[in-house]
Formats: structure tokens, C-alpha cells, sequence
């Protein structure tokens, strides 16, 4: 890698404005470049519009107005989306009808190291559906599915706030170690600073960046 | 209010999962075994532990709404009577009250605003809730897809706190909130114990936790590994006893973010 791509920005949004249908503006204007290898960390109060500003990042909404930008181009709209998501709400991140086994064919099937790292019982809980699993438990099983060997980009939404201490350490330093190895780029949402301090080479607050007028 | 007065009182518990194991041959699944736990009037109870431990498992359990392969072993007795089927019929969601840990539990067709009054709540009630808890008014009128996950929790929080209820089970009220939040809530909690009401914390932020509870009780795999004041774990690591809690609190990102070997440290511990 030379040092002109390290300081490209891989992921970005260019004055992009977004409200759900006819309502407020949730976003307005705000523009945001995310450097290769830094890891990102996003605060914000709640209900201001984080989580919706990362699903635009991934790709899963797009923008009323303005651009997302993926190494400076546009994001693949099919096939494997190299920009992957651990949402806020694990049980609503998987479909309830299918049996564990069932949303991890879709993607890729994780080896048996990273589940072991992941305290991953793979022959207990694959078997079962969604609910059939402790909220701590669906969280791990989710971020296993986005360590696939074609992802880039990892945004994780305030992914660590059911996870005892013990668990989230353990979690976090697992993510970082991939991160690290592979090169990925990271976006972190959250609410507790002394994490974001402890993951993070860079904060930003959303409201010095979003420019929508009355927001909570 | 009488502090000796027990609300909720579990004794030796055990929770079975009937499962079906490859080519369809049945094996028990044990998630709680033997354990013990004990509320009372104008106390907070709090529980942390592992993940997967059974804290969910346990509230459901209290809850009655555990799915019909489980098999509830010990007793449980609510204000001194066994919490048979019918008495939870009566009592859960009129005196006891939960805060569920899945947003799921909120009703997708039914407005914000209408799940927080319930069936006695009134105006008045939801928007001192409201304000307290920073929503908008305009989050009345919201359906749950349209919340944030913040929005979601508070709501979820308003609707046990405007309820009257005896007994609060609170499974993880407070992910996903700012500090300002998870103390508003804490602060709350203590005020509802302090009218007598009883309340079971399960928490994962074992900081918000330690501004309200009186008791902390650590899970591991379905027991109680550990059962101490929160007094002792505001002092420090030195202050706590077992190696499982120790670890616990050295994980914190406040505290070093160290994460250990778990399944040593309990060996270590037998
Ligand atoms: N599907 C939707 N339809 C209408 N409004 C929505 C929808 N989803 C979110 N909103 C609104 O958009 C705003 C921003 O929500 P978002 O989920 O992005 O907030 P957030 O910053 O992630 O908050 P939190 O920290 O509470 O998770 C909120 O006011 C919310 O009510
Ligand atoms: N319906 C079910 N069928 C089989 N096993 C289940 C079922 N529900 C829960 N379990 C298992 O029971 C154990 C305890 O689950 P529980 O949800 O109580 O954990 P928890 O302590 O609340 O964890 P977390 O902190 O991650 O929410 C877990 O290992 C889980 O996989
Ligand atoms: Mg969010
Ligand atoms: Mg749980």
C-alpha cells in the first residue's frame, strides 16, 4: 500500500440530506470522509439520526439528497456488499422463521477458529431460531456473519450495550484483532465514551456535521 | 412500605428446554439450576453476569411466558403465594410489570403513545413520562418502526414506570441510552423503590446499576456464583470476593477493558 491511499478517504457522504417520506429532515447537508485505517467512532444524542446516517453508509437506504461515496465511486448495488452492518436491535437484524444455520448459508459459512473466539456454539445454537437465543448470544452470532472474507467496511451500531463487560472486552478485541489484520475500515456508533475512547482514532459528533434545523 | 415485607421470592429454580438433537432423538437443555433469589419491598435487586447465564430466562420464567417446551422446576411466590398460572394471569401486567429486553415485545401496530398508558394511564401520566425521558410529544403518535433504538427503550421504560406495578422486572432497561439517560432511569428506580415497589434489575452497565441498586447478584451458567452489596463494588476490585467478579469489573472500559479467560477463572474458582 503507498501512502497516497492511505490517506484517501474509502467511505464518505457528500452533502447528503435524508427524511423518512414527507417528514423533517433528519439529515441536511452533512458531508463526512472516513480515512483508510482510521477507525471512526460517531456520537450523538439519541433519536438524531446516527443509526439512519450508517444505513445509508451501507447502502440499505439511500440518500434524498447527495451521495455515498465507496472508494470514491458507487457502492455495488449487487452481490456482496463489501460494507457490512451490526445493528443496535440484533433480533431484528435476522429473519425469525429461519433457524441460525439458514441466515449464516446466505453469506458465508465462518470457521471454526473465529466461533471458537467468539464463544460460538455452533452445534448447539445453529439448529434454532433466532429467539431460541439469549440477546448476548444473537449479538455474537451476528458479528461472526459479517466477518466474511469479502467484507471491507464494518459499522457497529451501539453492537456492544447487551453484552456483559466481560463479553464486550472480549468481542471488541476479537474485532479489533480482524481490523487490524485484514486492513478493514471501521465505523463505531455508541453512546458510552470511555469506549469510543478506548476503540476509536477519531470522533466526530454528529451535531457539529448534520445541519438539519430542529432536531431533538 | 416494610422492608422485610418479600415480593418476589424464587427458590431453587430450574429451567429445562426440551430440545430435538439430530435425527429427531429428544435431549434436556438445563439453562437455570438451583437458583435462588430473593426481592423486597423498596429494594433493587440488581443482576449482572455472562451472557447466556439465564438472567432473560429467569424473568420470563417469573413472567410466566417462557415457550411450552420449557419446564419450570423449585418455586416462585409473589407477595407470599406460590405464582401459580392463574395468579400470574391476575397480577402480570397489572402489579407486575416488565421491561423487556427485545424491542420486538413493543406492539408494531399499535402507536407509541397507547402502549405507554396501557389500559389505566392516563394524559397527564404519559406526558410527565415523556418529558422526563426527553421524548418529543410528537413521539405519541409514532409506531414502533419509525423509532430510534434510544426512542424504543425509553418508551418501553415510560410504560412500566406511569404503570402502578408492585414488582418491576427490568431486563437490560437501559443499552443503547446516554449516561444521562441510564441515570435519569436509575434515579427513577430508586424513587418507585422508595414507595415500595420492588425491582429486578438485569444489566449489563454495571455503572448505571451501582447508582440505584442495594444488591448485586453475579450469574454464571444458571446460578448465582456471587451475591454482594453494591457498596462493595463501588470500592473497587479489592472489595470483591469471587475471581468471576473481579474480572467482571476489571472489564470495564473504565477500568482497563481486560478481558480474561472465563472458563479458567471458574475452574480456578470450584
Ligand atoms: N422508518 C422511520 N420512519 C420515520 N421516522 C423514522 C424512521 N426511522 C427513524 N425515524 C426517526 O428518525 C430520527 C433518527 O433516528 P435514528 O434511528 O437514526 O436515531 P439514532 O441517532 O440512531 O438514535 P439512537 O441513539 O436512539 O439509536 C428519529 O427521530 C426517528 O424517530
Ligand atoms: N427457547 C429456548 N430454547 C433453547 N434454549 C434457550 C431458549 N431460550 C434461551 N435459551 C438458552 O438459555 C440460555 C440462557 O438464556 P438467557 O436469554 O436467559 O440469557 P441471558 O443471561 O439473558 O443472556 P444475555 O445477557 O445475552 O441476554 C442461553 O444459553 C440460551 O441459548
Ligand atoms: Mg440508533
Ligand atoms: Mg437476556
Amino acid at each position: 500500500m503507498t501512502d497516497s491511499v492511505k490517506h484517501e478517504a474509502i467511505l464518505s457522504c457528500k452533502n447528503v440530506s435524508f427524511r423518512y417520506s414527507s417528514g423533517p429532515w433528519i439529515l441536511k447537508n452533512v458531508s463526512l470522509d472516513i480515512q483508510k485505517g482510521e477507525r471512526l467512532g460517531l456520537v450523538g444524542p439519541s433519536g438524531y439520526g446516527k443509526s439512519t446516517l450508517s444505513r445509508l453508509l451501507a447502502g440499505y437506504d439511500a440518500p434524498t439528497e447527495g451521495q455515498i461515496l465507496w472508494k470514491g465511486g458507487k457502492l455495488p448495488q449487487k452481490g456482496f456488499c463489501p460494507v457490512q452492518m451490526i445493528y443496535q436491535h440484533p433480533e431484528k437484524a435476522l429473519d425469525p422463521r429461519w433457524r441460525l444455520k439458514r441466515s449464516v448459508s446466505e453469506g458465508w459459512q465462518p470457521d471454526e477458529e473465529l466461533l471458537k473466539k467468539l464463544n460460538i456454539n455452533s452445534r448447539l445454537w445453529f439448529d434454532r431460531y433466532p429467539n431460541e437465543l439469549s440477546g448476548g448470544e444473537l449479538q455474537r452470532f451476528c458479528i461472526a456473519r459479517v466477518l466474511a472474507p469479502q467484507t471491507e467496511f464494518i459499522i457497529a451500531d451501539e453492537m456492544s450495550t447487551m453484552l456483559d463487560a466481560l463479553t464486550q472486552a472480549q468481542i471488541w478485541n476479537v474485532l479489533l484483532d480482524e481490523v487490524k489484520r485484514r486492513d478493514l475500515g471501521l465505523l463505531v456508533i455508541t453512546h458510552n465514551k470511555s469506549l469510543a475512547e478506548k476503540l476509536c482514532t477519531r470522533i466526530v459528533d454528529l451535531r457539529d456535521i448534520n445541519n438539519a434545523a430542529d432536531r431533538p | 412500605m416494610n422492608k422485610d415485607r418479600i415480593i418476589l421470592e424464587a427458590e431453587d429454580i430450574s429451567v429445562n428446554f426440551g430440545m430435538y438433537g439430530k435425527g429427531l432423538s429428544k435431549y434436556d437443555l438445563t439453562v437455570i439450576k438451583r437458583l435462588n433469589v430473593t426481592v423486597h419491598e423498596g429494594e433493587i435487586l440488581a443482576i449482572v453476569g455472562a451472557s447466556g447465564s439465564g438472567k432473560s430466562v429467569l424473568a420470563h420464567a417469573v413472567l410466566g411466558i417462557l415457550p411450552s417446551n420449557a419446564s419450570v422446576g423449585g418455586e416462585i411466590r409473589y407477595c407470599g403465594k406460590p405464582l401459580t398460572k392463574s395468579l400470574q394471569r391476575e397480577k402480570v401486567g397489572s402489579e407486575i410489570i416488565m421491561i423487556p429486553q427485545s424491542v420486538t415485545y413493543l406492539d408494531p401496530l399499535m402507536k407509541a403513545g397507547q402502549q405507554v398508558m396501557g389500559l389505566k394511564g392516563t394524559k397527564q401520566q404519559l406526558e410527565e413520562a415523556f418529558r422526563r425521558y426527553g421524548l418529543d410529544m410528537s413521539t405519541e403518535k409514532k409506531y414502533p418502526f419509525q423509532l430510534s433504538g434510544g426512542m424504543a427503550r425509553r418508551v418501553l421504560i415510560s410504560t412500566a414506570v406511569i404503570s402502578d406495578a408492585k414488582l418491576i422486572l427490568a431486563d437490560e432497561p437501559t443499552p443503547g441510552l446516554s449516561e444521562d439517560m441510564a441515570d435519569e432511569t436509575m434515579r427513577h428506580f430508586r424513587e418507585l423503590a422508595d414507595k415500595g415497589c420492588g425491582i429486578l434489575m438485569i444489566t449489563h452497565d454495571i455503572e448505571a446499576a451501582l447508582k440505584a441498586a442495594d444488591t448485586i447478584a453475579v450469574f454464571y451458567d444458571g446460578m448465582t456464583i456471587d451475591c454482594c452489596t453494591a457498596e462493595d463494588f463501588r470500592k473497587g476490585r479489592e472489595a470483591l470476593k469471587h475471581p468471576y467478579t473481579r474480572a467482571l469489573w476489571s472489564a470495564l472500559p473504565e477500568n482497563g477493558f481486560v478481558s480474561a479467560d472465563v472458563s479458567a477463572l471458574m475452574k480456578g474458582a470450584s
